[in-house]
């Protein structure tokens, strides 16, 4: 998760190591509310936060920019129909790949941390609110909204 | 137009466009209730935007969870397995 998170080896390794140096000399603090994992996780994530805050290599999107990317209605109805993306587009694989995993790291902070909890390593909606500390609803409108922008962002590649 | 049909969907008790993309996320978990599920099964089978959009809303989540598939590299696994038994052993 924090290789994914920081997408630098030799960060992931650092990082790594310090999760696991906090969590041991933290024992005394771990509540067994929660799942072993699900702390050690929390530990994990903040220190990729603060990280990444220090090193700030990338400017990701805005939440002003994730917000442009959300679909937008009048009287309840689509603004713009959706065009469906183009299944020869998608064909070519390999390139697809890059093309998914750099739109990703495009995402602010927020957003990148549910969609990699929820969809990447496919934890349960309640045990990603426990990691980050808000709540389940937090949790899914922030996924949904990171969905969506991630597919807006592909829309160019794939329409 | 636009207005016509959702005071005509609001009258027949059927959700709107914006209603069923406000709800997708527990559409695609299944977690909605299922008298809604029903309603929201209706609207994405006919609706010529909403149908398409969630093909490409699980298509996106299905990309995510496989561009991602990168293994632990051998040498991040091998010194946090040192380190953690040089910390262990002082402790």
């Amino acid at each position: 998760m924090i290789a994914r998170l920081v997408n630098d080896p030799e960060e992931a390794e650092s990082l790594m190591q310090e999760t696991f140096l906090q969590a041991f000399q933290r024992l005394d603090t771990f509540r067994r509310e929660a799942k072993f994992t699900t702390w050690l996780y929390a530990i994990g994530i903040n220190l990729a936060r603060a990280q990444r805050r220090k090193l700030q290599r990338m400017v990701p999107l805005s939440d002003e920019d994730v917000e442009r990317l959300q679909p937008t209605f009048s009287y309840g109805m689509f603004q713009e129909s959706p065009v469906a993306w183009d299944p020869h587009k998608l064909a070519v694989r390999k390139e697809r790949h890059t093309l998914v995993h750099d739109a990703i790291r495009k995402l602010p902070e927020d957003y990148r941390e549910v969609l990699t909890l929820r969809d990447i390593e496919e934890y349960g909606t309640e045990e990603v609110a426990k990691m980050l500390g808000i709540s389940s609803g937090a949790v899914r409108v922030r996924l949904h909204r990171a969905r969506q922008a991630l597919k807006k962002l592909l829309d160019t590649h794939f329409v | 137009m636009k207005r016509i049909l959702q005071i005509l969907l609001k009258f027949m008790g059927r959700p709107t466009c914006e209603e069923v993309n406000r709800f997708l996320a527990e559409y695609v978990e299944g977690t909605l209730p299922d008298d809604v599920r029903v309603k929201f099964d209706r609207h994405l089978s006919h609706c010529k935007c909403c149908g398409p959009f969630l093909d490409d809303y699980r298509s996106t989540i299905k990309f995510a969870n496989s561009s991602q598939d990168i293994a632990i590299p051998e040498k991040l696994a091998d010194s946090t397995i040192e380190f953690l038994r040089s910390h262990l052993k002082d402790a």
